[in-house]
């Protein structure tokens, strides 16, 4: 017998797998394969177990008792990125994020959440992230450190430091000056909209100057900005993770205090999200609220999500006056281009700018490896990615690196800077805000270009 | 052979493997396997006992003479596209994975070519050479996924297969791993060398001729124009002259293809392009060339189309718009699902002056059978997908799918044509070659795979119906339909 | 029509066979197969010159008389014929229908569509159009017991089944009489023109890269050494501005296309042309002309290929390579045709031969012990005795597979026996 056999003996219990889908969902796979040379993972292993047709196939088959749950299926799903290039790719219209969510479900009924992560991380993760406060804190060491001038003491604390903690460390950019935005920014120029602003946690930790730059863009396109400082993180990991209750808890939480702001919910046009990753969870608080007490709020806050991009080319964006002359490229966060078909906005916002050269970017909307908690969980198929994504950004030339989702930036930045140093990135609204205001975005020097 | 015998050559058969391609070359645990149990076509399943993912010739080559040596049946897997069941492990054994083997290792547009390893995907080579001005022709419908080493086995058609030819005109020589473990170089960058033309025989061979290890292939210049136009008209039968009418007119389009009122309806549920519902059917018509004189072109086609009666001809005006309109034509698939719970494609292919006369009979053929057939074809070449709707739930509605898909395709050899223009034959078909050919072109075709696979241990069961391959009765294997991807 | 009765294939004469029928020529293999006797087929009999002589006694089998047109669905765009028809025939039946397999044979007139096959005749225009294996659809060949086997169909697209016609094409008949075929058609463009082009001798790498990146898509990208210009001229009753090295470009299509071409060209190469270019527009005469040059000339003749890029250099070797040579060099193919009248007093043919094939090795694959680039055929050799490795050169890599596929189909050996590389 080979030790494959054997571990799957010794797997979990198969109890009631995969029954919490809708099996006609499975059924609208039709096995045609044409999501392989979209899926990340499948083009790094080759693997189809990998790829979305066998992670479908694989759910499918345990959900039907004809294979086990055996650790090696185990590691193929969970290797998924969850980016959803494979409903983008799909002709059929398979709905696989219901298929990836029954899987993770099902995972957590089974075990404590999240298993493969130690003591730590799961702290960081779990515990950290929702309290943007807290966030910030847990940083503010790192931070610290790097403004030291990092040699020794990263050395020292490298030694001291368990492994999880130094890749938290390595994923750091340079941290700007924080900016408390106030609860309401009003529109500059006519009244166009009224609008709430959300706020993020990891960017708001790690990017403030994203926050700003959002703000100022929904001001200067005409818009009053509601920024209630009750909001907290959005639960997207949670629910990436399978936690649904804790996903659940924090919705409410926001639909609360987007309730507050004056006018109420309904009195808002729309709540803007900056950050790719969230915004597709916002858009379905209707769904994970639909058993909870705030259901119709749930729906009525979902209903009125957008991402910043999104709402701007909506509104018919205010053309931008001072030139920007850099060469740039965009890369498509997962959740916007695949999540929420976001990919013509941000561009045609770029676009507006005068001197700004976006270069086309091959494979710009392959997963760049960040995925929410992906780099944590999965670091070397995180790395294998971030590096490929590195290297396409390399082959272009450009400059500056744009993207609209926080995770993306990050993941993006800490490979450049290993492998091809000397880049700058940033999300769109920043370059937006310069072009608006005149003023070099944060820690990009602009030639020519004011303070 | 008892089951603990078997267990036993499959762990001697690993631990060989494993020593060529090492343990992450290989995967061998039932559940891991059961993704390779089919492919496109889900008719037919079966495991194989391992799949091993190579990375380069010589791990080809070191997992070929293990198979050989244990005497177990092996066959190539691309993308695992195929809709034939081209890469069914008849018989079990070892599948050889290509999907790592995916480098561009050389593009030279000075001379007109590039040289790839198998398991690059089709677009990533286009991708790569556009920037230059160039590309690779052949364009199947699944070409994001599948690979041009699968590309070559099956000689892959498409849409723009009409002016550019299919992949054989487009392959220049291969190196070839032969089933005995020997590698030769069939062809190369230099055309016509003296002897066989054998990369012409080796595309379209289904991986019964060996393991394709490296593909020379022909690059293209772009066109500097294109022009796509969209005709609607009130009846297939209009849309089937208009195209028989640019033919006849000496026009040679580089893309025809045509969607029916069923596809149409079912693509407006889907996506909303903007089809009007109540058309006959669509034409989507594309020329290219250069710029000077392709308005002249396109402006022929168009006053053809409204001669044959179409309501409406426009033009995309942007690349944006063409893009919409091809990506019509291809998601058009994805919509059929909305149509019945269940549905099977067939291949089929007719002389295109037939096509009227063809379409006539499959109306006939679905309202006997009491079965909705929906069609989308690449038109210009006669190339039909019919797609029979059903609900496979009711067994009755099988049984007359099976009848009506046997009669369309008989339907096409008594036209004169084929019962596949591009999917292959690979197990799905197989029933239907001593339908096309004679016992003595079988013969024939059986020497040749004699010399390059004498012991059969090569993709065992695919294309020829040899004595003995198949243990299912021909007629169970032949058609079972079921939920399929039409192409 | 008196049919010979005898014909001489590189001095060996054998007694020729008319069959009337494709069953007639069927039973004929099967006699001599029965007899012990090889097969010579036969066709128009323009191009025995190729390959090697006979070495078994036997029969020649004819197939002049199968060339019926078995169907021709015009709008389908195919046609399916017997092979022993002429090319000239075909175009014929064709041009009732504006149509052309645009396929260039030098001597259409005599030439069966049978013998194009077997030989994979081509020339200018296949930079445009392609080969015949680009055309071939589906082929009917009387297999070694006298059955007729096919492969194909007679559709545009089918992959059912092996392209066994593939292995015909080019193959010397080695593998049976072909007897029947299906091919593919093209519309016969609605206007022609060629450009010939004078070029200093230090400018033929500069037009061959300029034609490979240029706005207009020629269908002929040739290169004329100044013999093969000579007599290109003399054949298209045309005077030559200027002696030397020209470039023969080819456009067809709508005629505002052709125009346009023609103007772009003539803007393109401006600074490359070395005199005043001659524009031969809808001229069937020069059309012809560039046909025929790819008749035999000269005592000996050459075929070589090479990548493209690298067929400007060859071409200079064989320019100078024998007293009154001429060289065509398809640019675009890298394929190259020369002629010549070697003096092999001082060297023997088969060195002055190897040299040039040296040559045609491209740059970097020449130190490799496994030839795989460029390729170099002697196609006729005046009165020297012609040998496998004279005629072709050594062995491929996939030699032994012919050599297994020959011995699968033809195990007797009935079929052109020592006609062709060693063992096929
Ligand atoms: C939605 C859809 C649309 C399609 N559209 C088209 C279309 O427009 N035109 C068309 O022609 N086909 C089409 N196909 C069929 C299929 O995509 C093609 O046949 C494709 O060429 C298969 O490539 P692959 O890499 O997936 O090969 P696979 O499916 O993996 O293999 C196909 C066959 O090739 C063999 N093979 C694969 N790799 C090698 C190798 N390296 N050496 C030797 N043999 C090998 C396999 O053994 C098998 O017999 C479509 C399929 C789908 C699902
Ligand atoms: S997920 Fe969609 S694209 Fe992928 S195999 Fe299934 S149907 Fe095809
Ligand atoms: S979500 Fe992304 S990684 Fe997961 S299967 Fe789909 S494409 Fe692959």
């Amino acid at each position: 017998m080979t030790a494959n056999a054997l571990s799957e003996k010794t797997s979990l219990p198969m109890a009631k797998l995969g029954k919490g889908i809708d099996y006609e969902l499975f059924m609208d796979c039709v096995h045609c394969g044409l999501c392989l040379g979209a899926c990340p993972t499948y083009v790094e292993t080759g693997n189809e177990n990998d790829s979305p047709r066998g992670r479908i196939y694989l759910w499918r088959a345990i959900a039907d008792g004809r294979a086990p749950l055996s650790e090696e299926a185990q590691s193929h799903m969970n290797l998924c990125l969850e980016c959803m290039a494979c409903e983008t790719a799909c002709p059929s219209g398979v709905q696989y994020h219901h298929v990836i969510h029954s899987y993770k479900t099902d995972m957590t009924m089974l075990k404590p959440p999240a298993p493969t992560l130690n003591w730590l991380q799961r702290w960081m993760l779990f515990n950290l992230t929702p309290f943007r406060g807290r966030m910030a804190w847990s940083v503010l060491p790192v931070k610290i450190m790097q403004r030291l001038g990092l040699g020794w003491v990263v050395n020292l604390t490298g030694k001291l430091m368990p492994k999880s903690l130094r890749q938290m460390q390595e994923i750091l950019p340079a941290i700007g000056p924080s900016h408390d935005l106030p609860e309401f920014l009003p529109a500059i120029g006519p009244k166009r909209a009224t609008v709430g602003m959300l706020l993020g946690c990891a960017a708001d930790a790690f990017y403030p100057q994203v926050n700003k730059a959002t703000a100022l863009l929904l001001q200067h396109n005409g818009c009053d900005v509601h920024i209630p400082k009750a909001q907290d993180c959005c639960g997207a990991l949670h629910e990436h993770a399978g936690l649904e209750a804790e996903a659940a808890r924090l919705a409410g939480k926001n639909c609360d205090a987007f309730a507050k702001v004056p006018g109420g919910l309904a009195g808002l046009d729309a709540i803007i999200s900056n950050a790719g990753g969230c915004s597709p969870v916002l858009k379905a608080y209707g769904k994970i609220l639909a058993k909870d007490p705030h259901s119709a709020d749930g729906k009525l806050f979902a209903g009125k999500v957008k991402d910043i991009s999104e709402f701007l080319v909506n509104l018919g964006p205010v053309k931008p006056k001072y030139p920007v002359p850099l060469k740039a490229v965009y890369h498509d966060a997962c959740g916007l281009a695949h999540a929420q078909k976001i990919r013509s906005q941000p561009r045609q916002l770029l676009a507006m700018v005068e001197k700004l050269e976006l270069a086309p970017l091959n494979e710009s909307d392959h997963c760049c490896g960040a995925a929410g908690s992906y780099n944590i969980t999965q670091p070397e198929m995180s790395a294998t990615l971030g590096k490929r994504k590195a290297g396409n950004i390399a082959a272009t030339g450009a400059q500056v690196v744009l993207t609209g989702n926080v995770g993306c930036t990050l993941q993006i930045d800490r490979h450049l800077r290993a492998g091809h140093p000397g880049r700058w990135v940033g999300h769109p609204v920043q370059i937006l805000a310069a072009a608006y205001t005149g003023e070099n975005p944060f820690g990009l020097k602009v030639p020519g270009f004011g303070g | 052979m008892t089951a603990t015998l078997l267990d036993e050559k499959t762990a001697i058969l690993i631990t060989h493997l494993t020593k060529i391609v090492g343990p992450d070359g290989l995967i061998s645990s039932p559940a891991e396997l059961m993704v390779y149990e089919c492919d496109g076509y889900t008719m037919e399943k079966n495991r194989p006992e391992v799949v091993v993912f190579p990375r380069c010739t010589e791990e080809i080559v070191g997992v070929v003479k293990a198979c050989n040596e244990l005497g177990v049946p092996f066959l190539p897997r691309g993308s695992g596209t195929s809709l034939a069941g081209g890469c069914l492990p008849v018989g079990g054994g070892v599948i050889i994975s290509l999907a790592r083997m995916r480098k561009i290792l050389e593009v030279d547009i000075r001379n007109r070519y590039a040289l790839v390893e198998p398991g690059v995907i089709n677009t990533w080579l286009t991708n790569r050479v556009k920037n230059d001005g160039w590309h690779y022709a052949p364009d199947p419908s699944s070409q994001g996924a599948c690979t041009i080493g699968g590309n070559v086995a099956t000689n892959s058609g498409g849409p723009h297969t009409l002016k550019y030819g299919v992949t054989v005109n487009h392959i220049l020589g291969v190196e070839l791993v032969l089933p005995d473990g020997r590698v030769i170089q069939i062809g190369g960058p230099v055309e016509e060398a003296p002897g066989y033309d054998l990369t012409g025989l080796v595309v379209g061979s289904e991986g019964t001729f060996g393991v394709v290890s490296k593909v020379w292939v022909r690059l293209v210049r772009n066109p500097q124009s294109v022009r796509t136009l969209l005709g609607i008209f009130e009846s297939v039968d209009d849309a089937t002259r208009t195209i028989s009418e640019i033919i006849g007119a000496g026009i040679v389009p580089a893309a025809l293809e045509m969607l029916d009122n069923l596809i149409l309806g079912a693509v407006e549920e889907a996506f909303g392009f903007g089809f009007p519902l109540d058309a006959g059917a669509v034409l989507i018509m594309e020329v290219d060339g250069l710029e000077t004189g392709i308005d002249d072109e396109a402006a022929r086609i168009e006053s053809i189309a409204l001669k044959n009666k179409a309501r409406k001809v426009s033009r995309a005006n942007t690349e944006a718009e063409r893009m919409l309109l091809w990506k019509s034509r291809k998601q058009a698939f994805g919509a059929v699902g909305r149509l019945a719970p269940s549905y099977c494609t067939q291949d089929g292919v007719v002389p295109r002056t037939r096509l009227p006369e063809m379409l006539r009979i499959m109306h006939d053929i679905s309202k006997r059978h009491d079965i909705r057939i929906a069609n989308i074809f690449h038109a210009g070449d006669g190339n039909m997908h019919p797609i029979l709707l059903f609900d496979e739930r009711d067994p009755a509605q099988v049984q007359r799918v099976m009848e009506a898909s046997h009669e369309i395709l008989d339907t096409c050899l008594k036209l004169g044509g084929s019962v596949t223009g591009e999917h292959g034959i690979g197990v799905e078909k197989i029933d239907f070659m001593p339908k096309l050919f004679s016992p003595d072109d079988l013969m024939a075709m059986t020497r040749v795979r004699q010399a390059f696979n004498p012991t059969g241990l090569c993709s065992p069961g695919k294309m020829l119906p040899t004595a003995g391959a198949c243990s299912e009765p021909a007629a169970a294997r032949q058609l079972k339909p079921g939920r399929r991807a039409p192409h | 029509m008196s049919e010979p009765q005898k014909i001489d294939i590189q001095g060996h004469v054998v007694t020729v066979k008319h069959p009337a029928t494709q069953e007639e020529l069927g039973q004929m293999v099967h006699a001599a197969a029965q007899a012990g006797q090889a097969i010579y087929s036969v066709g128009g009999a323009t191009r025995q010159y190729l390959g090697l002589p006979p070495v078994n006694p036997g029969i020649g089998l004819c197939t002049r008389k199968l060339d019926r047109v078995i169907d021709y669905p015009a709008r389908d765009m195919t046609v399916t014929v017997e092979l022993g028809m002429t090319v000239a025939k075909l175009r014929e039946v064709l041009a009732g229908e504006n149509q052309d397999l645009p396929i260039d044979c030098p001597d259409p007139s005599r030439a069966t569509l049978g013998g194009l096959l077997a030989t994979n005749g081509s020339g200018s225009r296949r930079h445009g159009y392609g080969t015949l294996r680009d055309y071939l659809l589906g082929l009917t060949v009387i297999d070694d017991h006298g059955r007729p086997t096919k492969s194909g169909g007679r559709v545009v697209k089918n992959v059912a089944g092996y392209d066994m016609g593939k292995l015909h094409i080019g193959a010397l008949g080695t593998l049976g009489p072909l007897v029947q075929a299906t091919f593919k058609l093209k519309p016969r463009p609605e206007a022609t023109a060629l450009s010939l082009v004078p070029l200093a001798p230090d400018q033929l790498e500069a037009f061959a890269n300029q034609m490979n990146q240029g706005q207009t898509r020629p269908i002929v990208i040739d290169l004329l050494s100044a013999g093969a210009a000579r007599e290109f001229a003399r054949l298209a009753g045309q005077t030559l501005p200027r002696e030397g090295w020209h470039g023969l470009v080819g456009f067809d299509g709508a005629e505002m296309a052709v125009r346009w071409q023609l103007q772009t060209l003539r803007d393109e190469l401006r600074s490359l042309a070395a005199g005043e270019v001659l524009e031969l527009v809808s001229h069937a005469g020069a059309w012809e002309a560039l046909t025929a040059l790819g008749g035999p000339r000269g005592t000996t003749g050459l075929r070589a290929g090479v990548l493209p890029g690298e067929s400007v250099g060859l071409a200079r070797s064989l320019e100078t390579w024998a007293p009154a040579s001429g060289v065509v060099a398809h640019l675009g193919a890298g394929i190259i045709n020369a002629w010549g009248d070697p003096d092999t007093s001082r060297e023997p043919l088969l060195g002055q031969v190897e040299r040039l094939r040296h040559q045609a090795q491209p740059k970097r694959l020449q130190d490799q012990a496994q030839p795989k680039g460029g390729w170099l055929v002697v196609t006729r050799s005046g009165p020297t005795a012609r040998d496998a490795r004279m005629v072709f050169g050594s062995a491929r890599q996939d030699h032994p597979l012919m050599a297994e596929i020959k011995r699968q189909l033809d195990p007797g050996c009935l079929f052109n026996p020592g006609r062709y590389l060693t063992d096929l």
